[in-house]
């Protein structure tokens, strides 16, 4: 299993910009107004930031996953121990997000159909794609489906130009100020966390070096369009109703009318939402399949799949309505333990102890 | 479950041997050196084939001798002129060697035939009197001397009846194998062009041609293709579809993984990129290995018309390879799932069309598009003049008095006569037949599910092309995996002086196929001083 | 066991095709609602009306006679139980995904709007581009039920008539939402109006009169306090810089009759100042004419004449904005964007202006400037109908 740098920076960006695009406007519009895109730049910075964090990190052990090299820097057990935090996350993230995708497309196009028809199908997919395909599966399809998340994407964009507003993005800075600009980045940074996913996927680059840079450009460009993206829905909504809104970007392209015929394009978001869903979805779940193998100590990580997916799709089940997965995922569990542990401060802890060890460690990775 | 597991796995032994194998039966056999004995044996052989011809004749000096040949095989004019009269003359001629035999007669190569070979061996001697040639035995020699004379019925070379041009060559390719080589031989005058032999069929013994050019194409998928041919143990090729079935890399798939064509400017054009091509006798169908989808997308003319047309047809095409994969499962979804997203004045007049109609919409899809499937077969197989009856009725009774009637409504009708009009126009008729089938489950999907359904459905399709190969090559290439910096010759074709390079996923070294900077507006010379 | 694991999944997948459908269900099993109209009964109780259409009197093969829609009405104690109520009248289920007209009453309106917009803003079927119109002078229920000539349905009558008059019709309802939970700005709606009752019969196919009226403006809480009719709103959506053109007679002094300008690629532009708590808002309107009717007697064929039209449009634009805005003034609700345009000017005055802004609305100084220029004069300089001496110099 080897994936190319073009294919990490198309996973990088499928993966990060759908989740961001829908659910962090609203939160950061309601601290923000206007002032969104400042507080989405900041974002996308602090996205930037991590994102060299992980990357400088993995690339001290480019043949190592995050699972391996946390055990060849903290030692056998301590370094076993210290996966134990991204078991969970693992785990919840996915079944998060196949709660989210699951919860977007019911609400966008269904009324009667049970929930859980649309979790088994989302299911069925990821595990045909990571039981037959891996990670070059999984790569390859996210080489497919990235370009055209993107046209889909800007041709949104294009199409909702015709009714903007300049104004509505007036008077900048002070309304929200200082404050409000930071309160607001903080959830829409959030969004950039899960990019820690792919410490377990730059040990399959066929060439490492790429990693850094694939990887920001990545991010880059998601953030940019999610800039973008805010700054469109506030010219069509104004400051006041994204805050209400349910997914912000989502209502934009409902709102799209070119010469009353082309409307209600809604429809093409959906099925884009589902292609950067499956993907985000199969990665998570390859790299949680993956993982735990490795931990473990198994051989043969692909049986796991049988164990991991239905439980997975129970932790997805439990939720009660739609609005409690993404709201009280995000500010309950996500960003006061995901974000400060699995993010920043154990990997953080790993570079430290990475770097004084020193050229030792290196030394001792060769010869396997 | 673990025994009819086992059980299943145990089916899969070693190939067994096959008591209709010629080789078997006669493996080991030597002509003797008696002549009655030869015959008395291959009369056993040949026992009631009446197309093989037994002549007994005496050589020149008097030695007895046997030809052994198949009537209608060999050109029987040549036969007369060439070997019989010389041989039986041969006295006049060589006699200064009255102990010649038929060693000499191969060494001195004194028999006027095209080719000429010894053999010792039984089965290779009833082997290429099979195959065309003829056979002089002579009393006392251990030895039999084959000469090759076949001279066959053939076809004429025609016009090809699939993928037909407006522009282009009009040669197809024929039944038989070497006038399908010679036609290919014409175009590339290089010793580089390889044509191997094999045969093929244990009672059939089809011969087989593998032909490719040496220093373009990688040696790993000519070896790929050998193994692959070897491995075939069957009786009989009818057509290049038998070996297609047996060296695909995956059966179950509905997609191919080889690619046939009746044209040879194709076949060139496949070498020429690196591809391998697979020629069988007896069918004007010829392989080409490896495979990608985006050949569905390209026909042989795009390379001879204007590259701005061509590109531009190559987008419609790929926009009808949507249509008529997605066409009718989306009509469905969003009539009977999605009516929002149709715009309002459309809506009323499907709306007033679907008012009566009885079926549910995705049970009259599903309907229509069976009826549309029969009536292109009858189409097919019916005799022509038939043929032109039933699409007649076909459409009049379907088009017109079934709508009338109110059993189907008239959208349904337009929307699987334009996915019929759109499956037709892809060049590759079995990449077209994959999408074709796969509309139908798609149509159940989009039925249950409406556009959530058809999303499952196109995802579950990219998962299986991205996994799908052909002879090593991913079936996306050069897309997914982006093995090449460019996408030149996929979903546009550019000029021939911009496509420098051959396929990268196809070449190994010796990539260059046109050098660069021959844009003829840059080089116009003195006259544009 | 790749080929076991592809049957399991296989049979999985049938089985939930077989259980499927839940939410399929066909064109002709659905009622197509085309405009919903909402009104207060004397009791309080809300009263809903549809406009269905009747597909098979649509369609090129129909030739049917008879209207291709009908109404029906249902009352209840909120939305929800009024729809429920027009259900049990309804022989299919309906589809609410092509209602691009809602028509509210104007009592209804009068008691407040807020109550009943949040079920249209929810549901995900219903497009966020509709048509709120106030209905005038007639019930809504009469007002649904009416036919107009030229569409089939009269739901498209309405949406039409408001698109024709140069304003973006498919935006009320969002521009309403936004000016409603805006701090600075406060909600309009168009007004509608047809003859009220008894109609004949003949008035009922010829479409009874219907016609945009004018402009309801609401306050903050989505109440209706005022009525502008269409001439004075074509002034507020100037200012708002909504409207594509208009048409201003001109008065000149001496002369009996007017000379007709359409005026076209309108501006406004709005400057504030603050200095201790007043505020002095300048208007400047800009456009560029067309000279329509030129009912006097002046030889327009010379340029300083066409400016002396000009400057006497500027001057009586001007005025009647002023009246207008006078009006708005008293009733003391912003629905000309003079909140959007100090906020962003003087963001820091804004904070403490904005809690009180009604009342610094009302006492705000205003200024209108009307740069008009006239461009055109049409095919002729003087009149053609106007006898040589009769043309004044």
């Amino acid at each position: 299993m080897r994936i190319s740098g073009r294919q990490l920076f198309w996973l990088v960006f499928s993966i990060e910009i759908m989740l961001a695009m829908l659910y962090s406007v609203s939160a950061t519009v309601t601290a923000a107004g206007q002032d969104t895109w400042i507080s989405m730049l900041l974002a996308g910075l602090i996205g930037l930031g991590i994102v060299l964090l992980i990357v400088k990190l993995s690339m001290r052990y480019p043949q190592q996953t995050f699972v391996q090299y946390s055990q060849t820097i903290m030692g056998k057990w301590a370094g076993r121990l210290l996966i134990v935090p991204y078991f969970i996350m693992w785990i919840f993230l996915n079944s998060m997000v196949l709660r989210n995708s699951a919860d977007f497309v019911y609400l966008a196009l269904f009324t009667k159909t049970p929930l859980y028809v649309i979790m088994v199908t989302l299911m069925i997919l990821v595990v045909y794609v990571v039981f037959t395909g891996g990670l070059t599966g999984i790569a390859r399809c996210g080489e497919l489906m990235g370009p055209i998340i993107l046209v889909v994407i800007l041709g949104t964009c294009l199409l909702s130009i015709n009714h903007l507003n300049w104004h509505l993005l007036t008077p900048v800075f002070w309304d929200s100020g200082g404050t409000g600009i930071l309160k607001g980045t903080l959830p829409a940074a959030a969004f950039y966390g899960d990019v820690i996913m792919f410490s377990m996927v730059f040990a399959f680059m066929s060439n490492p070096k790429q990693a850094l840079s694939r990887t920001m450009w990545g991010i880059a460009l998601s953030s940019v369009l999610v800039l973008f993206g805010a700054a469109l829905v506030i010219m069509t909504f104004g400051p006041e109703l994204p805050a209400r809104m349910w997914a912000p970007f989502f209502g934009m392209t409902r709102f799209i009318s070119v010469l009353g015929f082309i409307q209600n394009v809604d429809i093409f978001v959906v099925v884009i939402w589902l292609f950067s869903a499956f993907i985000k979805l199969s990665l998570f779940l390859f790299v949680t399949v993956y993982g735990t193998a490795q931990w473990l100590n198994l051989k043969n990580w692909r049986s796991l799949i049988w164990v991991l997916a239905p439980l997975i799709l129970i932790f997805a089940l439990l939720p009660q309505n739609a609005t409690a997965p993404i709201k009280d995922y995000v500010q309950q569990f996500w960003l006061p333990y995901v974000i400060p542990i699995n993010v920043i401060g154990i990997p953080l802890l790993l570079w430290g102890v990475s770097m004084m060890r020193g050229k030792s460690s290196q030394r001792k990775e060769r010869p396997e | 479950m673990s025994n009819r597991f086992k059980r299943m796995l145990s089916k899969d032994r070693a190939p067994r041997a096959d008591h209709l194998r010629l080789d078997d039966e006669l493996s080991g056999q030597k002509v003797s050196a008696s002549l009655n004995h030869n015959e008395e044996r291959l009369r056993d052989i040949f026992r009631n084939c009446s197309d093989v011809r037994l002549r007994p004749l005496h050589l020149g000096e008097g030695t007895r001798a046997l030809v052994i040949f198949v009537d209608g095989l060999v050109d029987a004019k040549g036969l007369e002129e060439v070997l019989l009269l010389p041989l039986m003359a041969r006295g006049q001629h060589y006699g200064e060697h009255p102990q010649s035999s038929i060693k000499e007669l191969f060494d001195l190569q004194a028999v006027a035939a095209r080719q000429t070979e010894l053999t010792g061996d039984l089965s290779e001697l009833v082997r290429g009197i099979l195959g065309g040639q003829v056979a002089l035995l002579a009393e006392g020699e251990e030895q039999a001397l084959l000469g090759n004379m076949s001279d066959p019925e053939k076809r004429p070379i025609g016009e090809p009846g699939t993928e037909s041009v407006v522009r282009g060559p009009r040669e197809g390719l024929t039944e038989s194998l070497m006038t399908n080589i010679s036609l290919i031989r014409r175009r590339i005058r290089s010793p580089k062009l390889k044509f191997e032999r094999t045969t093929i069929g244990e009672l059939s013994q089809t011969r087989t041609s593998i032909a490719y050019i040496e220093g373009i194409v990688k040696p790993e998928i000519v070896d790929e293709v050998r193994r692959r041919l070897d491995r075939i143990r069957t009786d009989a090729i009818l057509d290049s579809g038998y070996i297609e079935e047996f060296i695909e890399d995956t059966p179950h798939s509905p997609f191919p993984s080889v690619q046939n064509t009746e044209r040879p400017d194709v076949v060139i054009a496949g070498l020429l990129e690196g591809r391998v091509a697979i020629i069988v006798d007896g069918t004007p169908f010829v392989l080409i290995v490896p495979l990608t989808i985006w050949s569905a997308l390209h026909a042989a003319e795009d390379y001879y018309e204007h590259f701005i047309y061509t590109s531009a047809i190559r987008m419609l095409r790929f926009f009808l390879l949507s249509v008529s994969f997605l066409l009718p499962s989306f009509y469905v979804a969003i009539t009977t799932f999605h009516p929002q997203l149709i715009p309002e004045a459309l809506l009323l007049t499907i709306a007033a069309a679907r008012e009566n109609v009885p079926f549910p919409a995705v049970v009259e899809a599903f309907l229509m598009e069976v009826v549309f499937e029969a009536l292109r077969e009858a189409g097919i197989r019916l005799p022509k003049p038939v043929g032109s009856a039933v699409s007649m009725v076909g459409g009049l009774v379907i088009g017109e008095s079934a709508v009338h009637a109110g059993v189907v409504s008239a959208p349904t009708v337009i929307v699987v006569a334009f996915t019929g009009i759109a499956s037709f126009s892809l060049p590759r008729y079995n990449l077209g037949l994959a999408f074709r089938l796969l509309r139908f489950p798609l149509l159940l999907l989009a039925g249950s599910l409406g556009i959530y359904g058809m999303g499952f459905g196109v995802i579950a399709l990219i998962v299986h092309l991205v996994n799908l190969q052909s002879f090593g090559v991913p079936y996306l290439a050069p897309v997914t995996p982006r093995l090449s910096g460019n996408l030149k010759d996929i979903f546009i074709r550019m000029p021939r002086w911009a496509m420098n390079e051959r396929p990268a996923f196809l070449v190994g070294e010796n990539d260059t196929r046109t050098p660069k900077g021959q844009n003829p507006a840059n080089n116009k010379g003195a006259d544009n001083e | 066991m790749s080929v076991r694991w592809r049957r399991t999944s296989l049979i999985v997948l049938l089985l939930l095709l077989m259980t499927g459908c839940w939410d399929r269900r066909e064109l002709n099993e659905q009622a197509l609602i085309f405009a919903w109209g909402m009104d207060l009964n004397d009791d309080g109780s809300y009263q809903a009306t549809a406009q269905f259409a009747i597909p098979h009197k649509m369609g090129s093969n129909s030739g049917g006679a008879g209207r291709a829609f009908f109404t029906i009405s249902g009352n209840g104690g909120s939305i929800y139980e009024a729809a429920k109520d027009i259900q049990l009248k309804v022989s299919r289920a309906w589809f609410a995904g092509h209602r691009r007209a809602i028509l509210i009453g104007e009592r209804l309106a009068k008691s407040g709007l807020a109550p009943i917009l949040d079920e249209y803003s929810r549901n995900p079927i219903v497009r966020l581009r509709t048509d709120i119109l106030v209905v005038k002078g007639i019930s809504v229920a009469d007002f649904l039920a009416l036919s107009y000539p030229l569409e089939q349905l009269s739901a498209s009558a309405f949406f039409r008539i408001h698109q024709a008059s140069d304003l973006n019709p498919d935006l009320t309802m969002r521009d309403f939402l936004m000016a409603h939970a805006s701090e600075e700005d406060c909600p309009v709606l168009p007004v509608v109006t047809a003859q009220a009752k008894p109609l004949s019969d003949e008035d009922k196919q010829s479409g009874a009169g219907l016609r945009l009226w004018g402009t309801a403006i609401f306050d903050k809480d989505a109440r209706l306090v005022g009525n502008l009719p269409q001439k004075k709103a074509h002034t507020v959506y100037w200012i708002k810089g909504q409207l594509g053109s208009t048409i201003r007679p001109v008065k000149i002094p001496g002369e009996e009759n007017e000379i007709i300008t359409e005026l076209n690629r309108l501006s406004a532009k709005i400057k504030t100042t603050v200095e201790n708590g007043d505020i002095l808002i300048g208007i400047q309107l800009g456009g560029y004419g067309i000279l329509r009717e030129n009912n006097t007697q002046l030889d327009l064929s010379r340029s300083q004449k066409i400016i002396m039209v000009q400057n006497y449009l500027n001057e009586q634009t001007a005025d009647e904005v002023k009246g207008v805005i006078q009006e708005i003034q008293a009733l003391g609700t912003d629905v000309l964007g003079f909140g959007l345009a100090v906020h962003r000017q003087h963001p820091q005055e804004w904070r403490t202006l904005k809690k009180d802004w009604p009342r610094h609305f009302r006492k705000a100084r205003v200024e209108v400037e009307v740069k008009a220029r006239l461009e055109e004069t049409g095919m002729t300089g003087s009149s053609l109908v106007l006898k040589k001496n009769e043309l004044r110099p």
